[in-house]
């Protein structure tokens, strides 16, 4: 594992930190709670802890460790909200994904806060200011409000992004002169180690960074070495970067469960949009989407659906979504959902300057997605010719045009000739049939089916067999062509236990 | 040609080049169907940027018709869309026919109007050619001339063709092009084992905005070992063949 990352090997780290981040996380999913005074606690009861709280909260003194009844007496009007796990997972995956964008070493730096290994990203922008903005930039449209802070080490980092609500960059070098003001506890030291400073009273973290280390570790420990190097700017930990997940994942909690399919699909509209958007953003489409319900009764539901193109348009997914839901309804009211989309290239086609018209590969997919969830995914694809002696319907098989820049013209169709209209189920028709040669003499289809045919059979040529099954018996069909009156022709044939059915129509 | 003088020269050309620039033109213009008899009655085969309807009843030729112009349309890299109501497709015909499947997109609607909306997607997703089968009667749900009409004028900002069959008229004022399929008889080969050999319907050209003639003409659907002959191509007052030969 490559240690180039300290501030004293000469690395240099990005930290996006997004303050109040189970806050965040929320305002993601509930954007109308923006500007309102809410709080969102951990725990249950009495126990429950503030964990963080909007700005209009912290105007008034609700502040992150409070009890939820000491921040009601404060403010009364105060929205308290549990922490949402699903949506926290959604934000923190979001704000990897953006942290990615900017270079692909990145470091989950655990809830709200990613690290990214500027090491050969220097040609990407004209300083690393520039950088730090285009990262916010990226946050933001994930709907993530983050903070970002550059120096030499991730504490220096993280401490600089936590300053100011712009971005701070910390010269190599300079982080003991910045560090040196700054209060000890921000090195997050044990509550002993705290105890013993106060006694000490060595209060800032350049005091701390004065002391002598072996003085230091005999007093406090081993973790004496870790306080005093990071006081003094240096990270010995390795940069441990993770790779982005393969999938684009937006889930939230219910406020309570619900039992309508339309509540939920309208709760799971900006769920569909932020995949979509961040689909987008890395350039990819969806060619699964995958539905995770959690239901009041515990159980989890999974639900899968197979896009005919992958598309990153949020409105055929949603359809889609809704389709599926509204032929497998949960059987008990759903408290938490994940969209989960698995990304896959966007069609690309290169056009050709004399070859044929080419469709957009786009607007195809965006077409082929809505159609989908109109007549749902099996409706919608190209013909495959099974391999099979027996005739039957061709099979679908996903639309993926070649490029008409490969496009070598092959034999020309021959023609006009004669094709066949199937009629899939075959209908039944009555026949009667000369009892010499089982020759059909006439038909006609029951009273009430669709289409109707009635006549004497002026022509007929058969019998055509055809084994559907060879390894079972009775599965031979007899086939006949015949010709009736006003020169309709059919195709009609006769299983095994001699029930005549219309297989369709020369036409 | 050559000993003339160069500014007149500029001005001439050709008969050959004359034709030919003709058909390239007819070409960008339309999608030849690949049957010489319906291509001929049409003037150039099915005109852009137009609803054709085409209707007949059972054993017409209309779907032969329907998957003929498809066939002709993605054999030269054309992509097209077959809207099939009634799922009448049928894996031999893909294959007997020419399509080449990867570059049709085949939809299966549930209902006439889900396909009309499916075509009207596929038309404005840029598709150049989008044919819509209705499929056999009865039609029980009604498709309003309005839907037919926005149709059509999509069909004309694409610059798209759309190739409506049904048993009969669905489409109303918005057709361009009008064809009426009518199935005449079978044609039978062989004087003791009697097999089909195909179908022989005329069509008559009954509504054509671009001006072609309004005529009819007899095509023989071949089933494909047989060789008909064709009708139109005989002279007057002679005798056609029924088969001209069995293939194989």
């Amino acid at each position: 594992m490559r240690r180039a990352d300290t501030g004293h090997r000469g690395g240099r780290v990005l930290a996006l930190v997004v303050p109040a981040f189970p806050l965040a996380a929320i305002l993601r999913r509930d954007a109308d709670l923006a500007g309102r005074a809410v709080a969102v606690v951990d725990g249950r009861g009495t126990s429950s802890r503030i964990v963080a709280a909007s700005r209009p909260a912290r105007h008034h003194g609700v502040h992150t460790g409070m009890g939820v009844a000491r921040a009601r007496v404060l403010l009364p009007g105060l929205l308290v909200l549990p922490r949402d796990p699903e949506a926290e997972r959604s934000a923190g995956e979001a704000l990897l994904e953006a942290a990615a964008s900017i270079s692909p070493r990145v470091e989950d730096g655990g809830p709200g806060l990613a690290h990214v290994d500027l090491q050969g990203t220097e040609r990407t922008a004209p300083s690393e200011r520039h950088l730090a903005r285009r990262a916010l930039r990226a946050l933001r449209r994930r709907t993530l409000h983050a903070r970002a802070g550059v120096a030499s080490t991730r504490l220096v980092a993280r401490l600089a992004a936590s300053r100011t609500d712009d971005v701070v960059v910390i010269p190599p070098g300079e982080e003991a002169a910045f560090l040196d003001p700054l209060p000890v506890e921000l090195l997050g030291p044990s509550r002993t180690a705290v105890e013993r400073f106060r006694q000490w009273g060595v209060l800032r973290i350049g005091d701390l960074a004065r002391l002598p280390l072996p003085d230091l570790v005999a007093r406090i420990g081993r973790e004496g070495v870790t306080l005093h190097h990071a006081a003094r700017g240096i990270d010995p930990a390795p940069f441990l970067p993770v790779p982005l997940p393969d999938t684009v994942r937006e889930g939230f909690t219910l406020d309570w469960p619900v039992d309508r399919l339309g509540h939920l699909l309208a709760g799971m509209q900006d769920a569909v949009e932020r995949v979509a958007s961040r689909l987008l953003e890395r350039g990819r489409g969806c060619r699964l989407l995958e539905l995770e319900l959690e239901l009041e009764t515990g159980e989890h539901l999974r639900r899968a659906i197979r896009l005919p193109r992958p598309t990153a348009e949020g409105a055929p997914l949603l359809d889609l979504a809704g389709l599926e839901l509204e032929r497998r309804p949960p059987h008990a009211p759903v408290t938490a959902v994940a969209v989960i989309a698995h990304p896959a290239g966007l069609p690309h086609l290169q056009g050709s300057l004399f070859g044929p018209e080419e469709l957009a590969p786009q607007r195809t997919a965006s077409a082929l997605s809505r159609i989908a969830a109109t007549l749902g995914p099996g409706g919608v694809g190209s013909p495959a010719v099974p391999n099979t002696p027996v005739p039957s319907a061709p099979e679908l098989v996903p639309f993926d045009p070649p490029s008409t820049a490969a496009f070598a013209s092959g034999p020309a169709p021959p023609p006009g000739f004669l094709a066949f209209r199937r009629l899939d189920p075959p209908r039944p028709i009555e026949v009667a049939t000369d009892d010499r040669n089982g020759r059909p003499l006439s038909v006609r289809t029951p009273s009430g089916s669709f289409p109707t045919f009635r006549g004497t059979v002026r022509g007929a040529t058969g019998p055509w067999e055809f084994d559907t099954g060879w390894w079972e018996t009775g599965t031979v069909l007899t086939a006949w062509d015949v010709e009736l009156p006003h020169g309709v022709l059919l195709r009609i044939f006769h299983d095994a236990s001699g029930a005549w059915h219309l297989a369709g129509i020369y036409d | 040609m050559e000993s003339l003088p160069s500014d007149l020269r500029g001005t001439l050309v050709t008969a050959a080049e004359l034709g030919h620039r003709h058909t390239v033109e007819l070409r960008r213009h339309s999608f030849p169907i690949g049957v010489p008899s319906l291509d001929r009655a049409l003037g150039s085969g099915l005109p852009r940027g137009v609803l054709v309807e085409i209707t007949g009843h059972a054993s017409s030729g209309r779907l032969s018709a329907t998957l003929a112009a498809l066939a002709a349309a993605t054999a030269s890299g054309i992509p097209a869309a077959f809207v099939d109501h009634g799922g009448s497709l049928d894996a031999d015909s893909v294959i007997r026919l020419g399509i080449v499947p990867e570059r049709l997109l085949w939809v299966l609607p549930r209902s006439v109007p889900d396909a009309a909306r499916v075509a009207e997607e596929l038309l404005a997703a840029g598709f150049p050619l989008v044919a819509m089968e209705a499929g056999l009667p009865p039609l029980p749900d009604r498709v309003p001339t309005a839907t037919w009409l926005r149709l059509a004028r999509l069909a004309r900002d694409r610059g798209a063709t759309l190739l409506l069959s049904s048993p009969y008229r669905l489409s109303g004022p918005a057709a361009g092009v009008v064809l009426r399929f009518h199935g005449v008889r079978g044609i039978w080969r062989g004087r003791f084992l009697r097999v089909l050999a195909g179908l022989e319907s005329s069509v008559t050209v009954e509504r054509h905005r671009g001006g072609a003639p309004a005529h009819g003409a007899t095509h023989r659907w071949p089933l494909p070992d047989a060789v008909l002959a064709d009708p139109a191509a005989a002279p007057p007052g002679t005798a056609v063949p029924e088969v001209l030969h069995a293939a194989g």
